[in-house]
């Protein structure tokens, strides 16, 4: 399916994310739950076929750990292959090679302004939906 | 600003070229490496273990002595490489390579750009999503 999952519990990176794919060619649409469990429902009520071409998730969640909704995600035998793009405003070394272990597709620092995270949306889809 | 250390896993001296040239023409400072016989991978790694490893490594799969998807194998069976990102970077449009590759853990999988102009648009794409070096080091 054409769409980005994200999932964030800050209001202003959901209204950056979709700001900045859905000014993308092809005006691609992202789908953004403010709570990880809520993404793990949504994905798990999914049939195949409509699975988004990427996912997003925020280090920081309130209700679940970004890692073990990784993880989650990353075991799931229809989800594992979707890839998985974690963000964060601060990581140690060593929480982003613990992303990078689970299964993380990338791990990247989060934007500032609307201009870095359109510069990021226009990347990710140039890497995860073979855009060159 | 630290910068970022890219190895490009490749048997085509050519590739190598356009791949670092593409590099060169990023904002970050990217330094690349290729190991200079590509069975000898896992062992230059070693090499270089805990001191100057890759943010990223792009890995060709079609390769006379060993294919790029064996090397995946091989790196992320090693606890010391497993976070390492790879990303696929080939000639192969094949949606069969893809999935094994992902299957095997890769990163990313991307066939090689036909124009020198996208081969830029790639490498950028690629510093800017895998090198965040003053974001690693703190």
């Amino acid at each position: 399916m054409h769409y980005v999952l994200a999932v964030s519990d800050d209001e202003e990176d959901i209204a950056f994310l979709d700001q900045a794919f859905r000014t993308q060619p092809g005006n691609i649409p992202v789908t953004c739950m403010n709570k990880g469990l809520k993404l793990w429902d949504f994905i798990c009520n999914l049939s195949a076929h409509k699975f988004p071409f990427l996912i997003i998730i925020d280090h920081y969640l309130s209700d679940i750990d970004s890692l073990a909704l990784l993880t989650r995600l990353k075991a799931d035998h229809q989800c594992s292959l979707v890839p998985v793009a974690m963000m964060s405003g601060f990581a140690s070394e060593q929480m982003i090679h613990e992303y990078y272990r689970a299964g993380a597709n990338c791990f990247y620092k989060k934007p500032l302004d609307i201009s870095d995270w359109t510069h990021m949306a226009d990347c990710l889809l140039t890497l995860f939906h073979n855009r060159s | 600003m630290t910068d970022c250390l890219i190895w490009v896993v490749d048997d085509d001296a050519d590739d190598i070229y356009l791949i670092e040239q593409g590099f060169r023409e990023c904002s970050f400072k990217i330094r690349t490496f290729s190991p200079p016989d590509v069975t000898e991978l896992i062992p230059a790694l070693e090499k270089t273990y805990s001191k100057d490893l890759p943010q990223v490594i792009l890995l060709d799969i079609n390769m006379p002595k060993v294919s790029g998807k064996e090397l995946l194998g091989w790196i992320r069976a090693d606890l010391r490489f497993r976070h390492i990102p790879v990303v696929m970077f080939t000639t192969s449009t094949s949606r069969n390579d893809k999935i094994e590759c992902m299957q095997l853990g890769a990163n990313c999988f991307l066939t090689k750009p036909n124009s020198y102009q996208s081969m830029v648009k790639v490498c950028s794409s690629l510093a800017t999503v895998f090198c965040t070096p003053e974001f690693s080091q703190s």
